[in-house]
């Protein structure tokens, strides 16, 4: 009954723990006088009984009022019906009542117990649980005649005593429960009253003890004040029979308990929850709301109680015939999970007498009564002990008997199943321990039995230290501790050895410590020299330096020229390779160290000055060809940089640049072609074979072939020049489109000026304006304008662009915002053109038809990048120069194929020739297919404003088609093939068997007229096996395949017919076989480690199993 | 002054003895040993061909049983000693050393002995044995010492039980012994009662073999094609695996105490894992009839069975195959077999009532050994080791003259079982409904494993 409500509240353990003890104490000290009978206890079991039928107010009335004479029978009668009725305990002595009103009885954790206790009402019927046994209680009393008033005072005190005992007792709960009791539903307003109620106990005080604390509302002082004056002022409300009397007088009980206690003890003033509490449930007392729900709550519980009785009674059957009737219930309630304790139920019905004995004597309100009391405490107090522990047995008892019941067992094959899975499990379980042990043994390389202890694989260090120290007989530990003692442990002796090796003279230290000055203060010498060098801020100076330096070098590199001309050859060969590397990392300003070194020495060396002129015009075209010029805001950038950068040749124009490489290009050519004519003579050392008729010619005609090439070559440097003449500068740096340089050419200002804007570029699509005539040709305005013309271009259609180099590789892929990516490797995307007027550039691998259509010598074109020579590169610039004159003779179109800014919207779409069909350039000026210029670009976001020319558009835009990359990347398989089938076809011929001719030329074979030739040669057929039949060929039919026939068969006895199993490759197996073992081809020491065998044992002795420590002791 | 004279000891240059050997300088370099490759492989070629001149395994016949060997227990404790029962009922103790008995006891039973074994400890001399008089004798060579006539022993004790016995085997550490009959018993030495009886189902128990490493662990093997384990600290079965033939001899992996393998009436030995019995770790298929015994030898990495077709067979545990075969002319088929304790011998029993012993390896000889002999065999194992694959080599290696009757059998066997799978695979070819799983081999002959 307690359970449910200890859910309500908790208290804090601790509090209650100290009320425990102090309680406990103070039932100790009451027990000495307790004269109380046994008869006593059995009244209020008899009452409890009872009371579970009546819970009247007007019963209550009767009971309050004084009638306390019979208490002993109608408590037993209760008792009685409590035992029969609810849990069919028939023969109950009155001992055995004794025992169960024993306070003990509450000793179990009620909580657990009444977990799922419910009763048949709602919860708002738990409090009133409480309040039925009181009912009872009142009940009872009320059905017995009120004779005694002495026994009432007796009853209650043993009671109170019994109460007592309850909070100091055992059980926990006990106490939050009987200060819950009443409050669980009114609590707040106990709560909210308590203050008042200790006021009016302060009013109402007779106990003089409680009289000084009141204040402390925790202090247990006060809340029994409390209590005490509640009982006293009952009295005056007895009369009124009314429930709330009824539950005053259990309060004044409570009150009567701790009133005692306090005298007993007086120093017993713990601040507890427990005394909290019962103030609270005192202060239920005087509101007759509360208590009137109470009783109605009550009467709840009682009907309960009767109608669980059957269940009870059935569970009681099933528990342990030797058990206490008492226990049995327990058990039983336990059983069903009704939370209901008969100890609980005592001590309710206990509280419950004794509430009545204390509304009694409250009624008395005798001091003298008081003395009665203490009298009969003493008694009671030892009567409940003995009951308490006599109890405590029974709960023992009833205990081992819960345990002992438990579901029918299962029948025993299926018990068995899951023993056996369990004990299956548990095996595995302890089997599996070995398994790092015998995996380890698995993966060890070599096992030596019975030596080898597998148990050490899985052993700790610690044991195995442990097991040193054990194997140690008496005797070498005590030598071990000595020679620990004598500081000769093996530590401390290299610790000696140490400092002994520390050990020098102060001599030695003296010196080390003079050199050790020495080296600081010439460090810190040399350190402020160089600062203050450092300081030195003239540029003469500095100079001087540097010549110094120089000369240092030169000195010193003539001295090693002179000492060691192979270091001298290296050192020098590292420059070159300096050199080279600056050349290939495009530093060819003049800045890099080769060329600062090579500059103060080059004075009267042409050669040096030459390659230094050469180096700047590299960085020159290198230059350009990165960032392409005829771009815009990269030129401006490139060319102010270019300046900047290069002070010697600060007015070095392009123009210049230009003009130098080409007349260098035209001298150069002209040497050549001087030179070829003598070179003949020179080729002294091969004179025999070269010598001969057809080898001459055939480098006559080559030389002839290269003559025309140079002749070329020099024309269209000369033709350029008159280019150069007309267009200007920008066009010499950019190497102008042949159609910007035509209308150039033609003298029309806008063509110029258009080209000078668009930076010769090629652009398709809108948004290119014509330029103003007027435009100006310096280098900024050039530059911003290209600038502003691209950005206008690339805004107004935001397209993408892809610049193509000379070679018809795409340099840049532009995007209209302005963003630029630079490819990291060219990608040709020029087409060999359909039409052979512009099909100069063509590119070998894109098409078949330019290879047709083109006239051109395939052997001529190469693509350019950072390798090609200098020579390459302004022959294939001045051929696409050609070409596009060629081209522009016959269209007028600008077919370049040099610097064209594309636009392509998502994709570059670079047409077939078949499919293309034309190209719109920016000038729109292009009328027909065929004047592509090899490169068919579409401008597919934004086509419809300018793709109007367009007839042909392919449908699909992406540029390389996967047929293209295909036949890119089959392009020679033909040839391959035939190179294979050749090889076949000769290796076929060689191993075929053939008849040998042992004719000895000029042996029998008579010259002369009239004699005939011999006819019987002697001719060796072949043997057989000699030589492979064609068709018995192994790859006779496999196209793809020569199966070597000449395979010695000796050999075969020497391989493993297939791969042997832990092998999967016969590289694996191989591999396996490749390192010798012998001791010829080891040393002693590894040629013994690698014999030795993986499993070793010794003859006679026994091998044990496997064992560990800790799987011995089983 | 140091006046110094030529002089040399003659020990630089003489040698002492015959056998003595001059050291000779070395030089590794490999200039001066070309075709590394080629000698070796001619060196192992030789060591192959060598080990098989040397092949002579069969050391010693023990007679003295009149009826066949059909029990045999090797002292844990005494490497020297074997303990043979007979079928007549004789017991016998050998001396392998001796090559002879040392000790008999003419009719220890009446009827078959069907198991011997050890009673644990150092110093116990004593040694039980059950047979199909339903009694355990305890005996002792020092205190049922053999009477000068000839006639049996006293025993130390005899216990009886209810059924026949077919099989014992002894605790590792505790005087404790496992016998089987219909069930399981579990008995102390000193007590006439067994202290636990091991049950599951009804069947006849075959046999039943004691974990000697995980001590507590022990498996029998049944009429009902059953292999139990049991464990004694819950006294109980864990599990039993049924197989499709039943198996004849259990023997526990001393070295891997959870792994155990099985003489199984199919022919086959198989090897399990005690925790994953679903599947064999590894079938070793060779012989052409039952096996009757297997023993794991004590380095827990070979094995040795004896068969119904009358030979012995060695296997690397490892290995599906055997790597070597034992046959005599005159064994019959052979019923128990054991491995020694120092790994170098193995002993088997047979119908023919008698005792054989072999070497574990063929072409080994025991004895002390010079560190160049030793060396010298390590590396030629090597050499045959490395190149066994290749045919010549490998030929030399597994070439065995074994006799018509075995020979024609394994073939007639090859055929048998390529049929089989031939027309599996046809069932399998123009089954449309694919009911024939195809089952690996390790899980071929397990019907099932349960704890139920």
């Amino acid at each position: 009954m307690r359970g449910p409500r200890k859910t309500t509240t908790r208290l804090p353990k601790t509090g209650r723990g100290n009320n425990k003890a102090a309680k406990g104490n103070v039932a100790k000290g009451k027990g000495k006088s307790v004269d109380t009978s046994k008869s006593q206890q059995n009244h209020m079991g008899k009452g409890k009984g009872k009371g579970k039928q009546r819970s009247n107010q007007d019963d209550l009335d009767v009971f309050d009022a004084e009638d306390s004479d019979g208490d002993d029978l109608v408590r037993r009668r209760m008792l009685e019906r409590v035992a029969v009725r609810d849990y069919e305990v028939e023969n109950i002595d009155s001992e055995d009542d004794e025992e169960i009103d024993s306070d003990d009885a509450f000793d179990d954790d009620d909580a657990d117990r009444f977990g799922g206790y419910s009763f048949n009402g709602s919860s708002s019927k738990r409090p009133a649980k409480r309040d039925a046994s009181n009912a009872g209680d009142s009940d009872g009393s009320d059905n017995s005649d009120n004779d005694n008033d002495n026994d009432n005072d007796n009853d209650s005190e043993a009671s109170d005593e019994e109460i007592a005992d309850d909070f100091e007792g055992e059980d926990s709960d006990n106490i939050v429960d009987l200060s819950e009791m009443l409050d669980a539903d009114s609590g707040s307003e106990a709560e909210a009253d308590k203050d008042q109620k200790k006021s009016s106990g302060k009013r109402k005080k007779t106990d003089k003890s409680h009289s000084g604390p009141l204040s402390p509302p925790q202090s247990a002082s006060a809340s029994l004040l409390s209590f005490n004056d509640l009982a006293l002022s009952n009295p005056a409300d007895d009369s009124d029979s009314d429930s709330g009397n009824k539950i005053n007088g259990l309060d004044n009980e409570e009150s009567d308990v701790f009133a005692r206690m306090g005298s007993d003890s007086d120093s017993d003033s713990d601040s507890d929850s427990d005394s909290d509490n019962a103030s609270e449930m005192a202060s239920d007392g005087p509101e007759d709301k509360d208590d009137a729900e109470k009783l109605a709550k009550l009467d709840g519980f009682v009907s309960s109680i009767s109608a669980r009785a059957p269940k009870r009674r059935f569970v009681e059957e099933a528990g342990d015939g030797a058990a206490e009737d008492e226990n049995a219930v327990g058990i039983g309630l336990q059983s069903k999970g009704v939370s209901l304790n008969i100890s609980d139920l005592l001590g309710d019905f206990g509280s419950g007498n004794s509430n009545g004995d204390d509304i009694m004597g409250a009624t008395n309100e005798d001091s003298d009564k008081e003395d009665n009391r203490k009298e009969g405490e003493k008694q009671s107090a030892r009567e409940i002990r003995k009951l308490r522990d006599h109890v405590e047995k029974l709960e023992r008892v009833a205990k081992k008997a819960h345990a002992g019941v438990v579901a029918a067992p299962l029948a025993k094959r299926l018990q068995d199943q899951m023993d056996r899975k369990v004990a299956y499990d548990q095996t595995k379980k302890s089997v599996s321990e070995w398994q790092t042990t015998v995996d380890a043994n698995r993966a060890a390389e070599h096992l030596s039995f019975p030596h080898n202890i597998s148990g050490v694989h899985n052993s700790t260090t610690k044991s195995l230290i442990a097991g040193a120290d054990q194997s140690k007989s008496e005797m070498e530990r005590q030598i071990a501790e000595i020679l620990l003692q004598s500081g000769m442990s093996e530590e401390q002796q290299r610790q000696y050895e140490e400092l002994e090796l520390k050990k020098v003279s102060a001599e030695e230290v003296r010196k080390r410590q003079h050199e050790l000055r020495m080296m600081r203060e010439l460090m810190f010498r040399s350190e402020q020299k160089a600062k203050r060098i450092a300081k030195i801020k003239s540029k003469a100076y500095r100079r001087i330096l540097k010549k110094q330096k120089l000369r240092a070098e030169d000195k010193e590199m003539e001295r090693i020229k002179e000492q060691d001309p192979e270091m001298y050859e290296m050192l020098l060969e590292k420059m070159a390779q300096k050199r080279a590397e600056e050349r290939m990392s495009l530093r060819h300003k003049n800045t890099g160290k080769w060329a600062k070194e090579m500059a103060p020495r080059s004075h009267g060396d042409e050669d040096t000055q030459q390659a230094m002129r050469d180096q700047l015009e590299q960085h020159d075209k290198l230059k350009r060809k990165i960032y392409d010029l005829g771009s815009d805001e990269e030129l401006s950038d490139y060319e102010a940089g270019h300046e900047k950068n290069d002070d010697d040749a600060s007015d070095s124009d392009a123009d210049q640049t230009f003009e130098e490489a080409r007349s260098r290009a035209i001298s150069k050519l002209s040497a050549e072609m001087n030179s070829k004519d003598e070179e003949i003579p020179d080729d002294a050392p091969h004179k025999a074979l070269f010598g001969m008729k057809f080898m001459q010619n055939a480098m006559q005609r080559r030389r002839d072939e290269n003559l025309r090439d140079a002749q070329l070559m020099r024309d269209e440097f000369a033709s350029l020049e008159a280019d150069v003449d007309d267009d200007g500068r920008a066009i010499s740096i950019n190497r102008q489109s042949s159609g910007k340089a035509n209308s150039a050419k033609a003298a029309s200002i806008d063509g110029a000026a258009s080209t000078g804007q668009s930076q010769g570029r090629m652009t398709f699509g809108g948004g290119l304006k014509k330029r103003d005539s007027n435009q100006k040709d310096q280098d900024q305005d050039h530059a911003q304008e290209g600038k502003s013309a691209s950005n206008k271009a690339s805004l107004s259609s935001a397209i993408k662009r892809v610049r193509l180099n000379e070679a018809g590789q795409i340099g840049q892929v532009a995007s209209g915002s302005g963003h630029r990516v630079k490819l990291a490797e060219p990608v040709s995307v020029l087409p060999a053109k359909a039409s052979s007027k512009s099909a100069e550039s063509k590119n070998p691998w894109l098409s078949k038809e330019a290879g047709a259509g083109s006239g051109q010598r395939s052997g001529k074109l190469r693509q350019l990048d950072k390798d090609s020579t200098q020579l390459d590169k302004l022959s294939a610039k001045l051929r696409s120069k050609r070409i596009s004159q060629a081209a522009d003779g016959g269209s007028g179109v600008s077919g370049s194929v040099e610097n064209v800014l594309l636009d392509v919207n998502n994709m570059m779409s670079l047409d077939r020739p078949a499919q293309r069909s034309s190209v719109d350039d920016g000038n729109e000026d292009g009328g027909s297919d065929s004047d592509a210029g090899g490169i068919e670009l579409q401008h597919v976001g934004n086509g419809k404003n300018k793709n109007k020319s367009k007839k042909k558009q392919a449908a699909n835009p992406n540029a390389f088609t996967q047929r293209d990359l295909v036949e890119q990347a089959f392009a020679e398989d033909e040839i391959v093939e035939k190179e294979f089938e050749a090889e076949k076809e000769a290796l076929i011929e060689q191993e075929a068997p053939k008849a040998k001719d042992l004719t000895l030329p000029g042996w029998g074979s008579w010259g002369g007229t009239g004699i005939q030739p011999k006819k019987n040669k002697i001719v060796l057929k072949p043997a057989d096996g000699e030589g492979v039949e064609k068709s018995k060929r192994a790859d006779a039919k496999l196209g793809s395949v020569i199966i070597n026939h000449n395979v010695p068969k000796s050999t075969y006895k020497y391989y493993s017919t297939n791969v042997p199993f832990p092998y999967y490759t016969p590289d694996q197996y191989e591999e396996t076989l490749k390192a010798p073992l012998g001791k010829e081809w080891n040393t002693a020491k590894s040629h013994s480690k690698i014999i030795k065998p993986r499993v070793m044992t010794k003859a006679g002795r026994i091998i044990n199993p496997i064992a560990i420590p800790s799987k011995k002791k089983q | 002054m140091k006046v110094k004279a030529l002089s040399r000891s003659t020990t630089e240059f003489t040698r002492e003895t015959k056998s003595d050997i001059q050291k000779l300088p070395r030089n590794i370099d490999p200039e001066l040993h070309p075709l590394e490759r080629a000698r070796e492989y001619k060196r192992a070629l030789n060591a192959a061909k060598v080990e098989r001149m040397f092949a002579k395994p069969f050391l010693a016949g023990l007679s003295g049983h009149i009826d066949g060997i059909y029990s045999m227990a090797k002292n844990p404790w005494d490497l020297d000693n074997i303990i043979t029962g007979s079928g007549d009922g004789e017991l016998r103790m050998w001396s392998l050393t001796a090559q002879e008995t040392i000790w008999r006891a003419p009719e220890a039973h009446r009827g078959i002995v069907k198991g011997v074994c050890n009673v644990p400890g150092n110093e116990s001399d004593r040694f039980l044995s059950v047979g199909t008089d339903k009694t355990v004798k305890v005996w002792s060579r020092s205190e049922s010492a053999v009477a000068a006539d000839g006639t049996t022993p006293e025993t130390v004790a005899t216990y009886n039980g209810k059924h026949a016995f077919s099989g014992i085997d002894h605790h590792r550490h505790r005087p404790i012994f496992a016998t089987s009959s219909s069930l399981v018993e579990v008995w102390d030495v000193e007590r006439s009662e067994p202290v636990a009886n091991l049950t599951w189902g009804a069947d006849t128990i075959n046999t039943v073999a004691m974990n000697q490493a995980e001590v507590n662990v022990l498996a029998s093997c049944g009429t009902d094609r059953s292999i139990i384990l049991y464990d004694l600290r819950t006294s109980s079965p864990l599990a039993k695996l049924v197989m499709a033939l039943s198996t004849n001899a259990i023997s526990w992996n001393p070295m891997e105490p959870f792994v155990f393998a099985t003489a199984n009436e199919d022919h086959n030995v198989y090897t399990f894992d005690m925790r994953r019995m679903d599947h064999a770790t590894n079938v070793l298929r060779d012989h052409v009839s039952a096996v009757m015994d297997v023993d794991y030898s004590p380095t827990g990495q070979e094995l040795v069975s004896g068969s119904y077709d009358r030979t012995v067979r060695l296997w690397n545990a490892s290995s599906g195959h055997s790597r070597d075969i034992y046959h005599a002319k005159r064994m019959q088929r052979v019923f128990c077999v054991k491995y020694t304790l120092d790994n170098k011998y193995v002993v088997s029993g047979s119908d023919d009532s008698n005792l054989r012993l072999w070497r574990a390896r063929a072409s080994e000889r025991v004895g002390i050994k010079s560190n160049r002999e030793r060396a010298t065999i390590e590396y030629a194992e090597k050499l045959k080791d490395r190149f066994k694959y290749v045919p010549e080599v490998r030929k030399v290696l597994r070439q065995r003259n074994v006799p018509t009757m075995i020979k024609k059998a394994s073939q007639t066997k090859q055929v048998m079982l390529q049929s089989r799978k031939r027309k599996e695979e046809n069932q399998r070819k123009h089954d449309k409904h694919d009911t024939k799983p195809r089952v690996p081999e390790r899980r071929k002959a397990i019907l099932g494993v349960t704890t139920k």
